[in-house]
């Protein structure tokens, strides 16, 4: 009997270890979603296509595609063409979603699957989900594709930038030139409510009417403001300042000169509006035409302006429109709504923000390798000829249509694709504005972002 | 062993005369329809109502991101990670009291509570505005002999009928002007009489009090309308033979009967209001963060969800305890039978000359609100250079060609052609009216039985649950409300429903209706239970002793009675529909329904054909009221019952 | 055929009971009144017996069937216990003609089209309607709606017919004659009539048998006379009858036999006689008891003859309740008191007569006035004189001045 007893805890023993051994096993580092797209980040593109294929042909489920920009439903059907095993009837592309219902809705991916591939704006987002939600896939190749160390951590899909435009009559009707980004700082004449004197405005060419989509709703805003914060932006501004100023910028109340830049530039906002698109339209609207606002906004947006032509009727003499006339052809009489546009400022400073968005491959992908392809389609020529390119948008120069890049319109994250005359190059915006840093934007304390926020919310400016 | 036998033994009748008991009682509860309808809904609503609300709440005590948890544990020296439960969420925005340079006020101040205040002034104005509107127009349409009746109340249902936010915009390029700085261009009002408003009148607190309650006015005069219209017209003549003044009739006798009515409205519109987020977001250009609703968004977007959660939160709490004070309100409330088939007669006050100025007074505010936006869509659906007349065409409604020359729509799979001939404005207004024909069936139809068994177990405790439970989706900020079932269709067992299928259409449409059948349920279970309220029950029971079966009662007497408030049940939830965007537009694409397509091309410069499509969807439900007045004699502006 | 008995019903609201055990037994072409109060539960207990409200205990049987049994768990159904109910409101359709709002239920009821139009017919023209065939309710006078009202309720020919106060949205006048109609519909239908109203002369001109209810407990349940002339207890005895009951205080001098007492009656000495042995409950036993048994028995309780030598000590507070009628003036009546008012309605005058502090109601056939404060002399007359101790009744007999 006890001899039984024995045997039978021995075996208990046995057997128990053997389950804790099994339950105990060692996890890998990496599982699911996270552990393929590491494997396909080391994959050559031949691998990546049988991967791909094999996944697509096993798959009874579409192969999805989420993101902000139309420009995915167009490369979704130039990689149809490239990779047949993807077709029109395994694919879908639902890209009309806005930022923050694009983040609600990868929620969704933690536990099941939600989509494939993710075209997201805003780094910070993807800071906070990154190796959760999304995953970062490089492709292995990434210098040959004309990518630089920059654009793989987090994988740039397509640049985008946001400026400081003016209207045309702009200068005649303030008087300045806007050239320097202290003059949408500092602050205009005004009575102190306390000793109820006049102080006078804190420098001659300060502009005083700054329209700017509130960064309390558009991410990209508020990036560009906190970016401002970075610190190996301050030489710039503070060498900006030194100019505007005529002595170097020192303060006992900022910690930094971008930090006092954001702050008077907040204050300085006198119409919050509702979205760039708007802000351009109000560009040409000739009702604000004497307004002299600096707007702030998507440089896409001058696509809106560039295929538009307005009649002129009763406004034939005016002084700045005269000239914008256009004398012969299908629109004589007319002017181009472009031409009403004025934005390639030099401005002291910078003259915006330059940020991407990035590939990123979503948790729970059912067809995790054919994102990946498709991540490292979107930075080939091949993407570009089926979105932009070959359109019907003139570049500045008036050339139409064949394989260029217009005015306005996005910018490849490679190198290796060209540009129309006239076009700034991507590495000229990257030059001339502030760009937007992963690295620092990654650790933005929370505290950082409520400065804005309350900022903002306190702006009176045009009470 | 033994000993235990023979208690259970001894039990044994016992028990059994228990669980006879039990089954007798449940089957007396079951034999009743009103019990079952109680039953079914009652687990459906916990299942599409409950749940979405639980998770809203937990949303606002867990930890969402790595930042997040960064800024909880800083300033409240804690060691929470992402994921994790916690209260601090709540502190971290009531309590927050970071002031950095430049803020003059601490972070919670301005970030929560000047907008909470700000909230809740704005709504509570709405409020007076709407059950002033609403009350004064139904009180003269129903109580005196002001001329243009038929006119008026057809008419100023319309703003009503409009996206709230058209009405916003249709403010905004009224009143906007040179003088005010934020305002880009000039308003209608400037460009025609030269007038300048201030600043105040076109942005921030009044005008969005303003819009919010001139579009709710309309809700107020629906309600107050209908009490006034089938109120026993005795009630008011016993106060005059007993020398009351008129109005001391008004306040005594008048206003307590259709008090019901304005604290319904008064909860609606300021649920409504509160959260409202597309009206401020119009008129509120010089302070972006100036409300709750804005500040919450704005949470939303810039990735702080837990805060977002909890000002979410808030605004339920709000608007859940207002319609606790409600059913407080009418549970101490004696039962107005107003409908009790015995007749009654209504007399009109004469208002003698002063009819002729109020009615010219009115007609000037109804057409200013109701006719002149909709003539301003008109306008703005054909001019080229939106502002300028000379350059009007009607291209955007009857061109056969690509209409805007526009690089970013002419890349998407989307029609630009004139509307008449826009495959994807025609396909997804089609869309839009199947939605909204399913819902109003759905919605009619449950608010009927919802309202038969809630009137018919006024008393019991379980009934008021069911009927405050109907009503709980009023409350849940939409874009919530959809975030939710895009959760549940991605769902494997719901897999079916997933717009990105190559089915997508037919499952945007399908989830659509039950999360529409769902949202909006408070309007037809609140006409439904109003109007059965009105029926005496004898005027049933006289059917049940001669032998009518429950669903021949139903069609045959209940319904045939109160035909007018049920149809405007089917016809409220059908217009709000129409012109939702907010719920939708999650778990639909681009193209599914008609807001949709506006949304879309409002966004990308194609106004005109956005402008049209508006047009078209308020036209749509005007003539779909007209005609449902026509052959049922039912409209909405007839009253939705008490 | 139907005998409608209700047994130990109850009907309880929360923690409010509207019904307290009712028992009571209705027979076949009864015309039973119920009658009480506002709030009283005479409504309820109508609506129990025809299904329209579930009873919280006991049982209700209509003819052989049970119709309800809290125990068995058996609820039938309204339209199956073959009943006719008119409300107080009428409830007709107003959505529907007259002739659809009769038609309706015999539809239900699944009658050929030829003998609903027949039956419609003969209701309207029983009741005189048939003008108003095509009209809507709205469209006709209240006295219309409730003949037609009563036209639908008869249509179907029901065994039973419950009536809700039918006649109390009606004016005086049209009241009487359709008192009258009842009454002849009664006979000519051959059906049970169950009839609850707060409306004593009502009830009195109309019931074969009365059901006095007071907060849900039955008072009485007796022919009307019987209820009249020997009421149960003191809420009886004021509910019926107009002008009230006189009811004075008067305080036993001596018990001089068992059948005579000797009471202080404002001030005078008076002589007590009854033909029966006086018996005084005692002064705890509270109404309830005592007339539950008493609904029972179809007879009213009498207090037993057996010899029970009356309680000495404890007596009750006594009440001799003497009828208008039973209190004639005569120049030379044995009381006196002031002429407080007179109120002569031609056939009959009712005077108030102010003696002590107590008004008390005569009436004398026939018209006279008096002028306010005129001495005037009455006499108790008659062996109609109850006298309750409490509240119940002990005795009737009549008051002689010493």
């Amino acid at each position: 009997m006890k001899k039984f007893l024995l045997v039978l805890t021995v075996l208990a023993m046995v057997f128990s270890a053997t389950f804790a051994l099994v339950a105990c096993q060692p996890k890998e580092d990496l599982e699911g979603t996270a552990k393929v797209v590491v494997e396909a980040s080391k994959m050559s593109l031949e691998e990546l296509k049988d991967a791909s294929k094999k996944e697509m042909e096993a798959s009874n489920d579409t192969f999805k595609v989420v993101g902000l920009t139309s420009v995915l439903a167009k490369t979704l059907t130039a990689f149809q063409k490239e990779y047949p095993w993807v077709t029109e009837a395994n694919s879908n592309c639902k890209n009309d979603y806005k930022d923050y219902q694009l983040l609600q809705a990868l929620e969704t991916a933690e536990k099941s699957y939600f989509a494939d591939f993710a075209l997201v704006q805003d780094v910070r987002s993807i800071a906070n989900y990154d190796g959760d939600l999304l995953h970062n896939y490089v492709p292995s190749d990434y210098k040959e594709l004309g990518l630089t160390d920059n654009d793989i951590k987090p994988l740039k899909g397509i640049y985008f930038n946001k400026l400081f435009w003016t209207n045309t009559n702009f200068e005649k009707i303030t008087g300045k030139k806007l050239y320097n980004i202290w003059q949408l700082a500092g602050h205009d004449e005004y009575v102190d409510s306390d000793t109820k004197e006049t102080v006078p405005k804190d420098h001659a060419d300060h502009l005083s009417l700054s329209s700017f989509q509130t960064a309390a709703s558009e991410q990209i805003n508020m990036s560009f403001l906190l970016c401002c914060e970075a610190p190996e932006n301050q030489k710039r501004i503070q060498d900006a300042y030194q100019k505007y100023y005529g002595k170097p910028w020192s303060s006992t109340e900022y910690t930094s000169a971008g930090q006092q830049w954001v702050t008077e530039y907040i204050a300085n906002i006198s119409r919050f509006h509702s979205s760039d698109g708007t802000a351009m339209k109000e560009t040409q609207l000739k009702d604000d035409w004497n307004a002299g606002y600096v707007y702030y906004g998507a440089f896409a947006k001058m696509k809106d302006a560039v295929g538009k032509y307005y009649t002129v009727a009763g406004q034939e003499e005016d002084p700045i429109l005269k000239d914008l006339i256009i004398k012969e052809g299908d629109n004589a009489g007319k002017i181009n709504a472009m031409d009403t546009v004025k934005w390639d400022w030099e401005i002291e400073g910078f003259n915006g923000f330059m940020y991407a968005m990035c590939s990123q491959i979503v948790n729970n992908a059912k067809h995790p390798y054919t994102a990946c392809l498709y991540a490292r389609f979107l930075v080939t020529l091949g993407a570009y000829e089926g979105s932009v390119y070959n359109s019907s948008l003139p570049a500045q120069d008036g050339t139409i249509g064949t394989k260029v890049n217009q005015y306005g319109y996005y910018f490849p994250a490679s190198n290796t694709i060209t540009y129309a005359k006239g076009d700034w190059t991507r590495d000229q915006h990257i030059a001339k504005e502030i760009v937007e840093d992963y690295e620092y934007l990654k650790d933005v304390k929370l505290s950082q972002v409520n400065r804005i926020l309350a900022l903002i919310s306190s702006n009176n400016k045009s009470k | 062993m033994s000993e235990k036998v023979q208690p259970a033994a001894k039990g044994g009748p016992d028990v059994k005369k228990f669980f006879k008991k039990v089954f007798n009682s449940l089957k007396a509860f079951f034999s009743k329809s009103y019990n079952i309808i109680l039953v079914v809904f009652f687990v459906l609503l916990a299942i599409g109502v409950i749940a979405p609300l639980v998770s809203m709440v937990w949303d606002s005590l867990t930890v969402h991101t790595r930042v997040e948890a960064d800024y909880i544990n800083e300033i409240w020296e804690k060691n929470v990670k992402k994921g994790d439960f916690t209260f601090m969420q709540w502190p971290t925005l009531l309590f927050n009291t970071q002031l950095d340079v430049g803020m003059t006020q601490s972070y919670s101040v301005s970030v929560f509570w000047l907008p909470l205040v700000r909230s809740l002034g704005m709504a509570l104005v709405a409020c007076v505005i709407a059950v002033l509107g609403g009350g004064i127009l139904a009180f003269l349409i129903t109580r005196t002999n002001m001329p243009f009746k038929k006119f008026i109340s057809t008419v100023f249902v319309f703003p009503y009928i409009m996206p709230s936010w058209s009405l916003a915009m249709f403010w905004e390029n009224f009143f906007k002007n040179n003088h005010v700085a934020a305002a880009p261009g000039i308003g209608l009002l400037q460009a025609i009489t030269g007038i300048c408003v201030p600043e105040w009148v076109v942005y921030g607190f009044f005008p969005t009090a303003m819009v919010m309650g001139i579009h709710y006015a309309p809700f107020a005069y629906i309600l107050i309308g209908g009490i006034l219209r089938n109120m026993d017209a005795n009630l008011e003549e016993a106060a005059t033979i007993l020398k009351a003044s008129r109005f001391k009739i008004v306040r005594r006798i008048t206003l307590p009967i259709v008090a019901p009515a304005m604290v319904s409205t008064i909860l609606l519109v300021f649920a409504s209001s509160v959260s409202s987020y597309t009206v401020p977001a119009f008129l509120c250009k010089t302070n972006p963060s100036y409300f709750l609703s804005l500040t919450m968004r704005s949470a939303l977007s810039v990735g702080k969800f837990g805060e977002g959660y909890v000002m979410a939160t808030v605004l339920l709490v709000l608007s859940v305890s207002i319609l606790l004070v409600n059913n407080a309100f009418t549970r101490s409330r004696k039962r107005f039978t107003t409908v009790s088939g015995k007749s009654g007669q209504i007399s009109k006050i004469d208002l003698r000359k002063a009819k002729w100025v109020i009615a010219v007074i009115v007609l000037i505010v109804v057409v200013f609100f109701a006719i002149v936006p909709l003539f301003s869509f008109v306008i703005e659906s054909i001019e080229e250079t939106p502002g300028d007349i000379k350059t009007a065409t009607l291209k955007y409604w009857f061109s056969q060609e690509e209409t805007i020359d526009d690089v970013f729509l002419s890349s998407r799979d989307l029609s630009t052609k004139g509307i008449f001939f826009n495959s994807t404005v025609l396909s997804s207004l089609g869309r839009s009216i199947i939605i909204a024909v399913c819902v109003a069936m759905v919605c009619g139809t449950c608010g009927i039985l919802v309202g038969y068994a809630v009137s018919k177990k006024r008393h019991s405790r379980f009934a008021n649950l069911v009927s405050s439970l109907a009503f709980l989706p009023y409350l849940i900020p939409s874009l919530s409300f959809g975030a939710v079932f895009l959760s549940v269709i991605k769902n494997d067992a719901f897999k079916f429903l997933d717009v990105s299928t190559s089915m997508k259409e037919a499952s945007a449409v399908a989830i659509c209706i039950i999360v529409g059948s769902i949202k909006f349920l408070p309007f037809a279970s609140r006409s439904g239970t109003n109007a059965m309220l009105q029926l005496s029950g004898e005027i049933e029971e006289a059917a049940i002793i001669t032998g009518c079966r429950w669903s021949k009662r139903m069609t045959r007497i209940l319904f045939p009675i109160q035909k007018s408030s049920f149809i405007s049940g089917y016809l409220l939830p059908f217009i709000s529909c129409m012109r939702e965007y907010t719920l939708f537009v999650l778990i639909t694409s681009s193209f599914t329904l008609a807001t949709n397509v506006m949304e879309y091309f409002t966004r990308n410069g194609a106004s005109q054909l956005a402008n049209g499509i508006n047009l078209l969807i308020v036209l749509f439900v005007i003539a779909t009221n007209l005609i449902v007045n026509k052959v049922t004699g039912a409209s909405i502006d007839k009253g939705i019952g008490g | 055929m139907p005998r409608i008995e209700l047994e130990h019903v109850t009907k309880k609201w929360g923690s409010f009971t509207a019904v307290n055990d009712l028992n009571m037994v209705i027979d076949n072409r009864e015309f039973i009144i119920l009658l009480g109060p506002s709030g009283c539960g005479k409504t309820t207990t109508l609506r129990m017996i025809a299904g329209l409200e579930t009873p919280t205990t006991g049982r209700i049987t209509i003819g052989d069937q049970v119709v309800f049994d809290s125990e068995a768990g058996i609820n039938v159904s309204p339209a199956k216990r073959d009943i006719g109910f008119l409300f107080q409101n009428y409830a007709l359709w107003p959505h529907m003609t007259v002739y659809k709002n009769i038609t309706f239920g015999l539809e239900n009821l699944k009658w050929k089209k030829p003998d609903i139009e027949a039956r419609a017919q003969e209701v309207m023209q029983m009741l005189k309607i048939e003008e108003f065939r095509n009209r809507y309710p709205a469209e006709l006078s209240g006295g219309q709606q409730q003949r037609v009202a009563i036209a639908r309720t008869l249509a179907p020919r029901p065994k039973v017919l419950f009536m809700d106060e039918p006649l109390s949205n009606l004016d005086a006048k049209l009241r009487g004659e359709m008192r009258t109609e009842l009454k002849r519909l009664h006979s000519d239908t051959n059906s049970t009539f169950v009839y609850v109203t707060h409306d004593q002369l009502e009830a009195m001109t109309l019931a074969t048998r009365i059901c006095l209810i007071e907060n849900g407990v039955m008072q009485q349940y007796d022919p009307p006379l019987t209820v009249y002339n020997r009421p149960n207890n003191l809420f009886v005895a004021d509910f019926i009858g107009n002008p009230s009951m006189n009811f004075v205080k008067v305080g036993l001098k001596e018990i001089v036999s068992p059948r005579e007492l000797k009471l202080d009656f404002f001030g005078s000495e008076v002589v007590y006689r009854s033909d029966e042995d006086i018996v005084f409950n005692k002064p705890q036993e509270d109404a309830v008891t005592d007339a539950a048994p008493a609904a029972e028995g179809e007879q009213p309780a009498q207090p037993a003859a057996e010899t029970e030598a009356p309680a000495e000590p404890a007596l009750p507070e006594l009440t001799l309740g003497i009828r208008p009628e039973f209190l004639p003036i005569t120049d030379n009546g044995s009381f006196h008191g002031t002429a407080y008012s007179t109120l002569p309605a031609g056939m009959e005058t009712t005077v108030k007569i102010k003696i002590d502090e107590t008004i008390l109601s005569s009436v004398v056939f026939g018209s006279i006035d008096y002028k306010m404060d005129q001495d005037i002399a009455f006499d108790v007359v008659g062996n109609g004189v109850v006298l309750f101790a409490g509240k119940e009744r002990v005795a009737l007999g009549s008051v002689a001045k010493k």
